[in-house]
């Protein structure tokens, strides 16, 4: 990036007035120059994915996606991050995602300066360090997920893990098929399996992660070959110890 | 288990004082009637001792039937016919063990002195029944009184607990914060709204500090708390906050329990309005149903939003205080019915004798 050209920024914050005081508080620094202003986390990714900023003020507390959903949300295409939030328990985690600062509201001028330097250095620095993906991991480490956050460009899908009939796994990506669609993401099989109820997902299949709500029986093609049916119909191998982890499920 | 058998310091005392008794009722027999002291120990301690296992298991009669609760026909009744089988057992045992010691020592005296005792021996038998029935009754009243204290103790407590958790959730830091943030925010373009703002946490502060040690509030000033604090998380909200109030007006003057309303409206907006991207219709309705005050909250909540930590803690607070206050005579609801969420609390109408004092 060029010296004499503006830093794109995106304010993302779900209270009216503290968008504005935000905007406000920039309003000084002229080579930042405010692109779009975000009420909430879908709008948050889509402006991402339409204007590709160089950096995003992120409020943490949002409702239905959060500062750190939409970072997950972004993946690699996550700008520079500033997270803007009334509370100092998300800081660590903050740090883990690489963030340029964390602002405290209500916001002090000066802090807000000494943070605009350290934008300004960054996004100077050839090798910016963004998002890592390190924090998609976060706090959730011990409870099971509840619902999977998949992207398809702009758009965000927020999915139930109970509406989930299996996913299965293609290279670096897993595809996860609910009733009536299916949704691409970037993730390991492995990995979302460990955050899945292992009462209610088992792995059949190398490649395959069954929700067992959805299955309708189980057939023996050859001696060696069993496949499971879905109540839809579909049809689904079944590996010899995916078999044995099916059974003990069951 | 009998309460005197709970510990062996207990039994030991008890049957060394009965021993006691056994000993200087046959004793003094003995003498006042001229027989032998040592026939007399021999033939009527064990007897006495006996007594013991007789009266004891009538504690379960006492503690079955309390004295003001029992109609006095049904417990003298009882007794009565406890007493006679009594007496008549320790006759009839009484009358054998005569025949065995006469067995085992051969003379007329064992005999002649039973029999001549016999009236006697009724009567104390009689007395001694009595006697121990009195006890009985008094460690049962002791004992009804002590948990009735413990009971009380324990009400207040968690009365105080109840209140310290709506204090808390009133001050709490978060609260805190985001009006400052709000204010701060305000401050900067609006200052005249920032002035009413201000206007209205002075407002909602000072009932819940005065409120929480008070003991009943009217449904007025409770509805007016609630709408002080939903006129600042408006301000915060935007147009994410509608609210509908739809307030039965003859009941304006119905007392409550002071800051039991606050908790269901900061539990719908905390979880419920703002789980929702969209916001959404916050419904106040209280209304007036067979004797009860119905008060209802209705509220969007996004199922698949994220959750929040310590949901419903607000709520079970005032289940607790709800308990603990009326019983069974109030009620805390909450129904989730696809994306809506409805909370409802039915208290008893007119309620002002029923006020715990402080």
């Amino acid at each position: 990036m060029n010296s004499d050209t503006k830093i794109t920024a995106i304010i993302v914050d779900d209270e009216p007035h503290a968008r504005q005081g935000l905007e406000h508080a920039l309003a000084s620094f002229d080579d930042i120059e405010i692109v779009s202003i975000c009420e909430n986390g879908l709008q948050a990714v889509k402006a991402v994915n339409e204007l590709n900023p160089d950096l995003v003020f992120l409020d943490i507390q949002m409702p239905k996606l959060d500062g750190f959903d939409v970072l997950e949300l972004l993946g690699e295409q996550a700008p520079c991050v500033v997270f803007v939030t009334a509370y100092d328990e998300y800081a660590l985690q903050a740090f883990e995602a690489n963030a340029v600062d964390y602002l405290l509201k209500p916001l002090d001028p000066e802090r807000v300066s000494k943070a605009v330097a350290k934008i300004r250095i960054r996004i100077g620095s050839e090798s910016a360090p963004r998002y890592d993906g390190l924090i998609v991991d976060r706090e959730k480490e011990k409870e099971l997920l509840q619902r999977i956050l998949v992207r398809d460009g702009s758009d965000v899908h927020v999915l139930a893990v109970n509406s989930v009939c299996y996913i299965e796994s293609a290279d670096d990506y897993v595809a996860i098929h609910t009733e009536d669609a299916t949704h691409i993401k970037l993730d390991r099989l492995n990995k979302l399996q460990e955050k899945l109820d292992p009462r209610q997902f088992c792995r059949i299949h190398r490649s395959c992660l069954l929700n067992i709500n959805f299955l309708s029986r189980i057939e023996t093609e050859t001696k060696d070959s069993k496949i499971a049916i879905l109540e839809s119909g579909k049809e689904l191998p079944i590996s010899r110890s995916g078999y044995s982890d099916l059974k003990k499920l069951l | 288990m009998h309460p005197f058998f709970n510990t062996t310091g207990k039994v030991f005392f008890l049957l060394l004082s009965w021993f006691a008794v056994a000993a200087t009722v046959s004793g003094l027999l003995g003498i006042i009637l001229n027989a032998g002291l040592q026939e007399s120990l021999l033939l009527f301690v064990p007897l006495y001792f006996l007594i013991l296992v007789f009266i004891l298991p009538n504690y379960y009669a006492c503690r079955g039937l309390p004295i003001r609760e029992t109609p006095w026909l049904l417990l003298l009744g009882t007794h009565l016919l406890i007493m006679g089988v009594l007496t008549g057992l320790w006759m009839l045992i009484g009358d054998a063990y005569t025949g065995l010691l006469n067995s085992l020592v051969s003379e007329p005296g064992w005999q002649s002195l039973f029999d001549t005792s016999l009236y006697i021996n009724l009567g104390i038998v009689v007395i001694q029944y009595e006697i121990v029935a009195l006890i009985h009754y008094l460690y049962l009243a002791l004992e009804k009184t002590k948990n009735l204290e413990q009971a009380a103790l324990k009400q207040k407590l968690l009365i105080s607990q109840a209140e310290l958790q709506t204090l808390k959730a009133t001050v709490n830091p978060h609260f805190l914060f985001n009006s400052l943030n709000t204010l701060s925010n305000i401050a900067l373009s609006a200052p005249e709204t920032a002035h009413r703002f201000c206007l209205l946490i002075a407002e909602f502060l000072r009932y819940s500090v005065a409120y929480s040690k008070k003991s009943s509030a009217t449904l007025s000033e409770e509805l007016e708390h609630v709408q002080n604090y939903l006129g600042i998380e408006r301000e915060r909200f935007g147009d994410r906050l509608e609210t509908r109030f739809e307030i039965e007006e003859s009941l304006m003057d119905v007392t409550v329990p002071p800051l039991i309303l606050f908790p269901v409206v900061e539990n719908a907006i905390k979880h419920g309005i703002d789980s929702c991207m969209e916001g959404g219709l916050l419904e106040v309705v209280v209304r007036q149903q067979a004797g009860s005050l119905v008060f209802e909250v209705c509220n969007p909540v996004d199922q698949l939003g994220r959750k929040l930590k310590g949901t419903g803690h607000g709520l079970s607070s005032v289940k607790q205080r709800l308990q603990t206050r009326y019983g069974e005579q109030a009620l805390l609801k909450a129904e989730r019915d696809n994306g809506n969420f409805k909370t409802s609390i039915y208290l008893p109408l007119q309620c002002d004798d029923e006020v715990i004092p402080e």
